[in-house]
């Protein structure tokens, strides 16, 4: 005890001397100057190699993103799945104003020599053709919320429109009031393929809609297109619905973010918050809002997780077996103010 | 084993150098650190743009690739040929430069795709030319078509690529400018404290120094106003200057020692002295005893004392007296051998021996007195100043041409008596004076009561424990002499 007592002692003496004092200054200033200078160097060149991960495969994501908000929060949980596989997944993104067309965008990432190709296919002519060609590379394609269902993509990953279109009747039945009032529900369609999706869905609607004692013979379903192609066309084009009051629907089923917004905005333009009734689709902030205030009366959202993780998984699966299930539910839900107040 | 050297045991020399050595080499690391740092900033400083130069570099690669190609299968011109062919190696080089890791940093991925892309494009360009050597259309305008879908796509992503990198390297450059500053401030505040450090090194080591050799010198001060028993605090250091302060110490010690051994000696001798006068005097005692064991006092006395009775029954005043006289004389004489005596009794016995005198030689010798009276009680040795006179008439008056004459003057000074006996003889020279008040010299003549100079003057320094009581003036030969007594006051 006392030698230890005599160590610190003997210590305490050193300490001050103002000569130790300073070596011992001396050395910090020159060890926090080293530290500092290294740690100043880490933030200097983002790119050294010791800053980043490597992973062994390289998958793109290719989206449309003009009718859902989502694909960011799909996008993330598609990394999150892909990292801890050994891959990486990037997003290219297409949008009206983009200079490459979707099918640019697959004949890039072919040429890039990607390991898989998660597409989220619209209405471009050709995207067919791309998805085999990048089969025929080697390259396995997975299609993502709109199948490609004649090309040769290994898997969809989705809803099944035919549920989607039981699941939109089951809410627009329990929407139209008991009486005996005669209602009509319009449908926006941005792509009017027979074998699209969003066609299928309005059918199935449509023929639930027609079989239901509630809504047989009192609630007419119909279908308007909604153009894409052109800068606001859409927003034309729904204008011009509500325009004519005699035409107003009673209901109106959106079916891709962009269209919802607009319905919204274009609802509290004509003072229609209430007098029609909006099935909206996503829950974009402006939805979500538009929901909270009862503009949007309900709003259907997919599992963006679901949706990311399945598809990483679905090329992952082909890749180490050979195979995958050819298709990949997706749940979803529709949500309500109510639903908004319990979160 | 010899014991491990400290700090405190190098010469001053070489502490001196060591300190010069320890501040250098402190500035010399610390000079060396900084200017690395900041070197290697620069250098990076440099370097920072480069990889924006080698994209510019990589895209006009690409251009000339791409117009190389065009010009051939426009024209089939063949120096458009080689030199796409060049431009080819070049930019498949220049590709091959390029990271092909697949990760999650975008300037990464970006130049993964960027080099695949190259590869088809620069595969499908190589096949339009072969086609167009082969003189199928349809193939080479295929190909080209295709490459020309790729160029397009690389340049957008060399585009994209240039940006993110010149972003990068924007950020870059100012954290390096930041770090510089940083450096230069991070550099003065290691000058400062190395300065400070060095001049505190230096100014503790030299205070070491020159402390221990200024407490010298006041030391030695001390002991040059005659402090010699003072000390220096030594220490076990084996510099130059404790061994001075070891010395000096011992240097003390051995004047300290040479003086008690002076002192010792003259105690011893003093000592000495004192027995020998003790002895003398017990020498003189037995001379008296001698003498008075042959000459019964009592006799002599009574003897006196009838021849006074005679004289005066013959009515022989002057008889009576001078008998009278003689026998006080030497009773006194034997009286007092031992004892003091007032100065009173002392000036009586000067009359008597005087009387005694004159009655032998008619008269001839002249005594005068001054005497204060207030002097007389005090006591002073007795058998003093009779042998005085006695010393003035044998060795002063007598045989002297012309009338000699004594004088006793007696002062009561205000702490001494003054007593002198002066005489206009023979006189003294200072060799005289200085061997009779040495004691070196005693003269002691037939016709003498026995009690020498030396006697009187070492009595009286044994009395009075003071050599100064006595002093003889002289002005010279046949100057007379001066015996002058200062005798402190010692009251009955």
């Amino acid at each position: 005890m006392s030698k230890r007592k005599n160590k610190s002692g003997k210590l305490y003496k050193e300490m001050r001397n103002p000569v130790f004092l300073g070596v011992v200054i001396l050395i910090l200033v020159t060890i926090s100057a080293y530290i500092a200078y290294h740690s100043i160097l880490d933030r200097v060149g983002v790119n050294r190699e010791e800053n980043i991960t490597a992973y062994s495969k390289h998958y793109a994501l290719i989206v449309d993103d003009t009718y859902a908000s989502y694909w960011k929060d799909v996008y993330k949980y598609a990394q999150e799945e892909a990292n801890a596989q050994d891959a990486y997944v990037e997003m290219l993104t297409w949008t009206p104003e983009s200079k490459q067309s979707m099918c640019d965008l697959m004949d890039k990432s072919i040429a890039c020599s990607v390991d898989g190709i998660i597409l989220v296919a619209n209405t471009e002519e050709g995207l067919e053709g791309k998805i085999n060609e990048a089969t025929a590379a080697g390259i396995p394609v997975v299609t993502l919320m709109e199948d490609v269902p004649q090309s040769q993509r290994i898997s969809y990953i989705g809803i099944n429109p035919v549920s989607l279109g039981t699941a939109y009747a089951r809410t627009l039945i329990d929407m139209v009031p008991d009486d005996e009032e005669d209602y009509n529900i319009t449908v926006l369609l941005t792509d009017d393929r027979v074998d699209a999706n969003q066609y299928q869905i309005f059918t199935q609607i449509n023929t639930d809609l027609v079989k239901h004692d509630k809504t047989k013979r009192r609630v007419s379903c119909g279908a308007t297109r909604v153009a894409t192609e052109g800068f606001f066309l859409a927003d034309e084009d729904i204008h011009d619905l509500f325009r004519n009051g005699e035409e107003m629907p009673d209901y109106i089923v959106c079916f891709s973010t962009s269209t919802t917004e607009i319905v919204c905005q274009t609802m509290v333009d004509y003072n229609l918050v209430g007098r029609v009734q909006v099935v909206g689709y996503d829950l974009s902030d402006m939805t979500k809002e538009a929901v909270n205030n009862g503009v949007v009366s309900t709003s259907l959202v997919m599992n963006t997780e679901e949706m990311g993780r399945e598809s990483v998984d679905a090329l992952l699966e082909y890749e180490s077996t050979g195979y995958t299930n050819a298709y990949y539910g997706i749940d979803l839900e529709f949500v309500t103010k109510e639903d908004l107040a319990h979160e | 084993m010899s014991r491990r050297r400290r700090w405190r045991d190098y010469p001053i020399r070489r502490k001196l150098l060591y300190v010069v050595l320890f501040t250098s080499v402190l500035m010399l690391i610390s000079t060396a650190i900084m200017y690395f740092m900041i070197n290697s900033l620069i250098t990076r400083l440099d370097t920072v743009y480069a990889s924006n130069v080698n994209m510019a570099e990589l895209r006009q690669n690409l251009d000339m690739v791409q117009q190389d190609l065009y010009q051939y299968l426009e024209v089939r011109d063949y120096d458009a040929l080689s030199d796409y062919y060049a431009a080819a190696e070049n930019y498949r080089g220049l590709t091959g430069q390029l990271s092909n890791q697949i990760s999650d940093n975008r300037v990464f991925l970006l130049q993964k795709n960027i080099r695949s892309m190259s590869e088809d494009f620069l595969l499908y360009a190589d096949n339009a030319i072969t086609a167009k050597r082969g003189m199928n259309v349809e193939a080479y305008r295929q190909n080209y078509e295709k490459a020309m879908e790729l160029y397009n796509f690389i340049y957008n992503d060399l585009a994209e690529l240039n940006e993110l990198l010149f972003q990068n390297n924007a950020r870059s450059y100012e954290t390096l400018q930041q770090a510089i500053n940083y450096m230069e401030v991070a550099s003065a505040i290691l000058i400062v404290v190395i300065m400070v450090i060095g001049i505190t090194v230096v100014v503790s080591t030299t205070r070491g120094i020159v402390a221990p050799l200024t407490q010298l010198s006041e030391a030695a001060t001390r002991v040059g106003a005659g402090n010699l028993q003072q000390r220096i605090p030594e220490t076990e250091a084996q510099d130059e200057v404790s061994i001075v302060t070891r010395a000096f110490n011992a240097m003390l010690d051995s004047l300290n020692l040479y003086i008690d051994k002076v002192r010792e000696g003259a105690e011893k001798e003093q000592q000495m002295k004192e027995q020998e006068l003790l002895m003398e005097n017990h020498l003189k005692e037995a001379q008296l005893r001698f003498l008075q064991a042959q000459i019964n006092p009592h006799f002599l006395f009574n003897s006196l004392n009838a021849g006074v009775q005679l004289a005066e029954m013959e009515d022989d005043e002057k008889t009576a007296v001078f008998l009278g006289k003689m026998a006080d004389f030497f009773r006194y004489n034997v009286k007092k051998g031992t004892e003091d005596a007032r100065i009173e009794e002392e000036l009586s016995i000067v009359e008597n021996y005087i009387y005694i005198l004159n009655v032998r030689f008619a008269g001839e010798i002249i005594f005068t007195k001054e005497v204060d009276e207030e002097a007389l009680n005090f006591r002073m040795p007795s058998m003093i100043l009779q042998p005085l006179v006695e010393n003035a008439v044998n060795h002063g008056i007598r045989d002297m041409i012309g009338e000699g004459w004594i004088r006793l003057t007696i002062q009561n000074d205000p702490d001494r008596v003054k007593i002198v006996i002066e005489d206009n003889g023979k006189g003294m020279d200072a060799l005289q004076i200085q061997k009779i008040m040495e004691r070196v010299e005693t003269i002691h003549e037939d016709d003498s009561t026995g009690i020498g100079l030396d006697n009187v003057i070492s009595r009286l320094s044994l009395y009075y424990d003071d050599v100064n009581v006595v002093e003889i003036v002289s002005p010279g030969e046949n100057q007379g002499t001066k015996v002058i007594l200062r005798l402190p006051k010692k009251e009955t």
